[in-house]
């Protein structure tokens, strides 16, 4: 609404500045000012009230660029938590999170896991192969004449070596019959990853 | 007019009033009111908007009846923000001129 005098003006401009908690003091000299000036000019409080308009709009405009401002920096801050969303517990599915956290796994995963394991599986598999060829060729050797006495050879005899060869053929053989379970250990870790990358970009819910 | 429209105006004829003089509040309203209908009470939140961006300043200057004048000046980054605002005015206008087939 408009008002007929400086003073109502006024007062309804304070309180609606009171309503927003905003600082009435340079406000309140603007307006001071503008009547003044208004009237040297020769108008009357009620025009000028009149082309002023109403305090309600007046001090919306004050308060309404600084909510907007408000507004825009708290999308931006919901834009960024946006990406941190885990699984919603109400449906179920996969957020944008859900991808980040799965790239941040892949990270890990391929720079690092899946080379270790790798590494550790073709050690695992050439031990065993080890203790197998050199266990036999310490069982062939106590039976060649013709080979120099080894170390062990000369100090419990060449049965020694022979014992001694079944012993570590044996760790090996042992060895050897794990390898396809960790073969297929190793395959399995990978083939879960691969599924939590489909489910994760396909958007289906979570599975885990 | 609409006030969206009105509000985006109201800026830009306050930084091209104020790059050839330094002028008070009442004036601007004066000056800005004879062509465009505007709630004249919005000028002040608009002033002080653009002192916080630092667009303008402000000076008081006695006056003999009265209080001291509020004179507001502009700055570099206001006429920066001129600058910016004429060519985007321009184009714009330009670009509803073509869509109303207005040459």
């Amino acid at each position: 609404m408009t008002y007929n005098t400086k003073a109502e003006f006024m007062a309804a401009l304070k309180s609606q500045a009171e309503k927003y908690s905003l600082s009435f003091g340079e406000m309140a000299e603007d307006f001071e000012r503008h009547f003044s000036e208004g009237e040297e000019n020769g108008e009357t409080e009620s025009e000028i009230c009149a082309k002023l308009g109403d305090p309600v709009e007046i001090v919306k405009e004050y308060v309404g660029e600084n909510s907007e401002n408000v507004q825009s920096s708290n999308s931006n801050v919901q834009n960024i938590t946006a990406g941190v969303n885990r699984v919603d517990s109400n449906t179920g599915k996969i957020s944008g999170g859900m991808i980040t956290g799965v790239i941040l796994l892949d990270l890990f995963v391929l720079d690092w896991a899946v080379p270790t394991v790798a590494a550790l599986v073709i050690t695992y598999i050439a031990v065993a192969f080890a203790f197998i060829v050199s266990g036999i060729a310490g069982i062939v050797s106590a039976f060649m004449p013709f080979v120099a006495d080894s170390f062990t050879s000369i100090l419990f005899g060449r049965a020694f070596n022979v014992f001694a060869g079944i012993a570590v053929v044996g760790i090996g053989g042992i060895m050897a019959v794990f390898v396809p379970n960790v073969i297929k250990g190793f395959a399995g870790v990978i083939k879960a990853v691969a599924r939590l990358h489909v489910r994760a970009f396909a958007g289906r819910k979570a599975g885990f | 007019m609409n006030p969206q429209l009105k509000r985006g105006t109201l800026e830009l004829c306050v930084l091209a009033l104020l790059s050839d003089r330094d002028c008070y509040g009442y004036e601007l309203v004066n000056a800005i009111s004879e062509s465009i209908h505007i709630t004249e009470g919005t000028i002040y939140p608009l002033m002080k908007r653009l002192k916080d961006e630092g667009c303008i300043t402000s000076y008081l200057v006695e006056s003999n009846e009265g209080p001291s004048r509020k004179y507001y000046s502009l700055t570099d980054v206001g006429r920066g923000k001129l600058a910016v605002q004429i060519s985007e005015w321009s184009d714009f206008y330009k670009s509803v001129n073509k869509i109303l087939g207005i040459d």
